[in-house]
């Protein structure tokens, strides 16, 4: 009784607490007003991480004697073999109306033949009898030679019992043999006598055909003749990145290469060289190599079967490149014509079967010059921000390395492309020009420090946003007056950190 | 088309169990695993001459019965310096309770201690004749504190921007510990003097602490802001919990209970021992002082023991820009992922050992009458990290020879001001007593920080002659 007496007391105190302890549990949430600094970008990055990371087109990237990166776009032009040039050597008849007969040789229309190696053919003989006897008949071409010894033709012609005759010799292979012209003829004889008695006997013809010769080496003197080569396209996406504005490089180059088997004299012409950029704007090159054109050099007689490199350079001097390039391309379309011997030269030159001109096209751009360009990009975005983000602000620290600066402007957009709100209120310099020296070099990195607050209302902005607008103006130093150079080395360090104000 | 989204910047910046607030949320967790059970300051229960449970605050204290059998009984206290339920939450526009962090932190001191204990005194038994004493008990101890700065508070849930360009420490140090423990004690008078000991055999049950609790944050101003993070912390498990998610297991931070049986833990080889010494001294018949220091050990932890460790000085700058860019998806919760890995733990499988939370009591007592008395008592503690002093004074009245009331008003580092009160009852051999420190906690527990009970029955036969 006492007990009870002692606890109901005590449970009539605590039982207003455990009442009290189901509140505790009706705590919904924790208000939050929290301002997170966070780094969020600590970055260096030179020139060469950035070119790693790109996805150029650009065959190679080297950088020329005094380190300035040098973008490389290559590739293999058209060529002309000398199957295009030269029709295969047609059959052709000859006939020996006497024992001796001298026998004029015009097998490549416009070339004074001298000598002929031959690779294959026949030579095919049809011969007319009316001696009806037994013949032993020699054939013989002086000008066919092989191994110091006349091209020599011996058979015995038998009697069929009828006048006259016709005997068909079995087609003789002359492979190997050089036909050695004098004032492109060549000289047939024969000795016809009796099987009977020896004695001498005059035929009633003697003839027949070179059939499928085939070369392996033509000389003479080739007259002039024109000839053309395929259109090809060489591509840039050095400008692909949808900048406008003033470009000014300052020693580009463009190259053709040529490499020449034939030994002919031989003058190459740029018939067209048009750069064109993306929006269908054109230059085309103008200055005396368009006209003139340019003689390739050619192996020599005694270096049958090696070639010669010739190479055109287009620069800064000698045609509008830089004017060219100025609109920047992205992509050249050339053609080239050629003339052998275009001088009509009477000297000897030669031809092979395998005999060709190759061209290859090279553009050189030395990240060297000037420039002053803007562009306009917009992309859809979805910031998705959580709702507890109140505000922000960002702090910007670049240390640019580079000789070259940029502006930045962010536009957000509504689906109507109407404009909600802007990150800056006019467009914000991010990145200082590193000055130069007289080289164009860099000096010192130049350290920018940028505030950019974001508050609550451009959040609402940005949240409802459906296209970010980004305006970047880039421009080297002395907004794009003083020519510079581009290193791989140059760095740029890029450092964000944020304050973020949570609620929630 | 690369669309850029920001949205799991959340991930490193909002409050949850993400990002780097991932292990000091969890840490913070504990103050609720601590909040579960419950044990005692016990300022009343040393003030209350004439009960046998005085004996394991001092075991130089004698009670006037030659036999004494405890039942079980339990004592419980929770707290923690200044936050109430009431003065840390409103309510708001929308009719619901929140708390607002910034009124949470207004109120947290430099260093914040959140304790409980508990002692579930399973018996005792005890017999004294003529100027000596025996006795033996066997009580399961449970004892919970966490002690985190207020800094870490504030850089959770106020975020770090206000410590531009300082380091603040944000190193919790924590203890959760339950225990079996078996006592046997003496005490011997002599004179004026009685001097008392107690041998305590412990067997360990769980054990979930901090060991090196050093962790700060530099946030940088001069800058962007880089962090800078040193650590030099180990987190202690052993017995019945496991921690899993600490070192990078894949999973999430959480405590689990192992597959250990019980008994087998309880009688294990998570092994203490512990001295209790206390002494009284009597200067006449009216004023007497005693004093006594408890719980002077320790446990070996060696049965499912682990120790994860995180040190190391981590400087976290930001993300590469050109990683960024190429990333198909532009994630700024890689930021979370990064600082989650700087305070990655490696976790080594090793006994470690744990001090007991020792105590000291220094009490002076003074008979105005037979029936009024009063007294003061000093009271220490080392709760993990924090050293905590309570002072307190008393009176106690014995209505007759059956029924005794008491009252208390203390003042703790951790406790605030407290009124507590206390009874007991003697009806034959029987003695009934309820005791808690801080009385307005048991009616209105919301708006107090600190609450303590203490209940139980003792069985005592037999009269001692002074």
């Amino acid at each position: 009784m006492v007990l009870r007496w002692l606890l109901l007391p005590i449970v009539a105190m605590i039982l207003p607490s455990c009442n009290q302890l189901d509140s505790i549990n009706s705590i919904d949430n924790i208000e939050i007003q929290a301002d997170y600094a966070l780094p969020l970008i600590n970055s260096t990055t030179t020139i060469q991480d950035l070119l790693e990371a790109s996805e150029t087109e650009a065959t190679l990237i080297d950088t020329n004697s005094d380190g300035t990166l040098t973008f490389n776009y290559q590739s293999v032009g058209p060529d002309v073999t000398a199957g295009q040039l030269f029709a295969n050597i047609p059959d052709f008849p000859f006939a020996v109306p006497n024992q001796r007969a001298t026998v004029p040789v015009e097998i490549f229309p416009g070339v004074k033949l001298e000598t002929l190696k031959l690779r294959g053919g026949t030579i095919n003989f049809q011969i007319h009898n009316s001696v009806p006897e037994d013949i032993n008949i020699q054939i013989i071409f002086s000008n066919l030679i092989k191994n110091g010894q006349p091209f020599t033709v011996t058979e015995q012609l038998i009697n069929q019992g009828q006048t006259p005759q016709e005997f068909l010799l079995t087609p003789i292979d002359i492979t190997g043999y050089d036909l050695n012209l004098d004032n492109e003829e060549m000289t047939v004889e024969y000795v016809a006598t009796k099987v009977s008695d020896g004695s001498s006997v005059t035929l009633d013809a003697v003839g027949g055909w070179g059939r499928d010769w085939q070369y392996d080496f033509v000389s003479g003197n080739f007259t002039a003749k024109q000839f053309s080569m395929e259109e090809d396209t060489l591509s840039i996406d050095l400008f692909d990145l949808g900048f406008d504005g003033a470009l000014s490089l300052a020693d580009p180059q463009l190259s053709l290469d040529f490499e020449n088997s034939f030994g002919l004299a031989i003058r190459a012409r740029i018939t067209k060289l048009t750069m064109i950029n993306t929006e269908g704007a054109s230059v085309s090159l103008n200055g005396r190599f368009a006209q003139e054109g340019f003689l390739l050099d050619a192996p020599g007689l005694n270096e049958v079967g090696t070639s010669r490199h010739s190479t055109l350079t287009l620069n800064k001097d000698n045609s509008n490149i830089v004017e060219m390039l100025a609109i920047q391309p992205h992509k050249i379309i050339y053609q080239m014509s050629g003339e052998i011997n275009p001088d009509n030269d009477s000297a000897i030159s030669f031809i092979q079967p395998t005999s060709k001109v190759t061209t290859s096209i090279r553009a050189t751009v030395p990240a060297h010059g000037t420039f002053k360009m803007q562009t306009e990009q917009e992309t859809a975005i979805d910031f998705g921000q959580p709702d507890q983000l109140k505000s922000a602000s960002f702090k910007l620290i670049t240390t640019n390395g580079m000789p070259f600066g940029a502006q930045v402007q962010f536009y957000f957009l509504n689906d109507n492309n109407t404009v909600l709100d802007s990150l800056f209120k006019n467009q914000e310099m991010i990145l200082t020009a590193a000055s130069v020296d007289a080289d164009g070099f860099p000096i010192n990195p130049t350290p920018l420090t940028t505030e950019i607050e974001v508050p609550a209302s451009r959040l609402t902005a940005m949240n409802e946003s459906k296209k970010m607008l980004m305006k970047i103006s880039l421009a080297t130093s002395d907004d794009g007056q003083t020519p510079v150079k581009i290193t791989p080395d140059q760095a740029l360090s890029v450092k964000l950190g944020a304050i973020l104000s949570i609620e929630e | 088309m690369k669309i850029i989204t920001f949205n799991k910047i959340k991930k490193a910046c909002l409050p949850g169990n993400q990002g780097f607030q991932k292990k000091y949320g969890f840490v913070l967790g504990l103050v609720f695993i601590g909040m579960i059970p419950l044990r005692a300051q016990d300022i009343g229960l040393s003030m209350m001459t004439n009960l046998w449970q005085t004996n394991t605050l001092n075991p130089a204290k004698m009670t006037d019965r030659k036999f004494i059998f405890s039942f079980p009984g339990i004592s419980a206290s929770m707290g923690t310096a200044a936050l109430t339920y009431n003065n840390i939450t409103s309510t708001n526009a929308e009719g619901k309770t929140v708390i607002i962090a910034s009124d949470l932190i207004d109120r947290l001191n430099k260093k914040n201690t959140v304790w409980a204990n508990t002692d579930f005194e399973t018996f005792h038994l005890a017999f004294g004749k003529d100027r000596w004493q025996v006795s033996v008990n066997h009580a399961v101890k449970t004892n919970n504190s966490i002690t985190f700065p207020k800094e870490l508070a504030q850089l959770a849930l106020q975020g770090n921007a206000q410590f531009l360009g300082q380091t603040v420490n944000i190193a919790p140090e924590f203890n959760a510990s339950t225990y079996s423990e078996w006592a046997v004690g003496t005490a011997i008078n002599y004179d004026r003097f009685t001097f008392g000991a107690k041998l305590k055999f412990l067997g360990g049950l769980s054990n979930f602490s901090s060991g090196n609790a050093v962790a700060s944050i530099h946030t940088n101003d001069a800058s962007v802001y880089e962090l800078t993070l040193a650590s030099d912390y180990t987190i202690n498990s052993a017995g019945l919990l496991d921690v899993t998610g600490l070192d990078g297991d894949g999973g999430e931070v959480a405590i689990n209970t192992t597959d250990m049986d019980g008994l087998d833990a309880l009688f294990g080889q998570n092994k203490g021992i512990a001295f209790d010494i206390g002494a009284t001294f009597r200067l006449h018949d009216k004023l007497t002082f005693s004093g006594s220091i408890l719980d002077i050990g320790s446990i070996n932890w060696k049965e499912n023991a682990k120790v994860y460790s995180s040190n190391g000085t981590y400087e976290y700058k930001g993300l590469d820009l050109l990683n960024l860019i190429e990333s198909e998806d532009a994630d700024f919760g890689q930021i979370a992922d990064t600082l989650s890995e700087i305070f990655q733990f490696t976790k080594a499988e090793q006994s470690y050992r744990t001090a007991l939370a020792w105590r000291t009591y220094w009490t002076v007592s003074y008979k105005f009458s037979e029936k009024f008395r009063v007294g003061g008592l000093i009271h220490t503690r080392r709760l993990k990290g924090n050293f905590d002093p309570t002072v307190a004074i008393n009176a106690a009245l014995d209505l007759g020879r059956w029924w005794t009331l008491g009252t208390n008003l203390s003042h703790g580092k951790s406790t605030g001001f407290a009124i507590g009160a206390n009874t007991a009852i003697r009806l034959g051999p029987v003695q009934l007593f309820f005791a808690t420190d801080n009385l307005p906690a048991l009616f209105n527990v919301v708006n107090n920080s600190y609450a303590h009970a203490r209940l139980g029955m003792n069985l005592g036969f037999g009269k001692r002659e002074d």
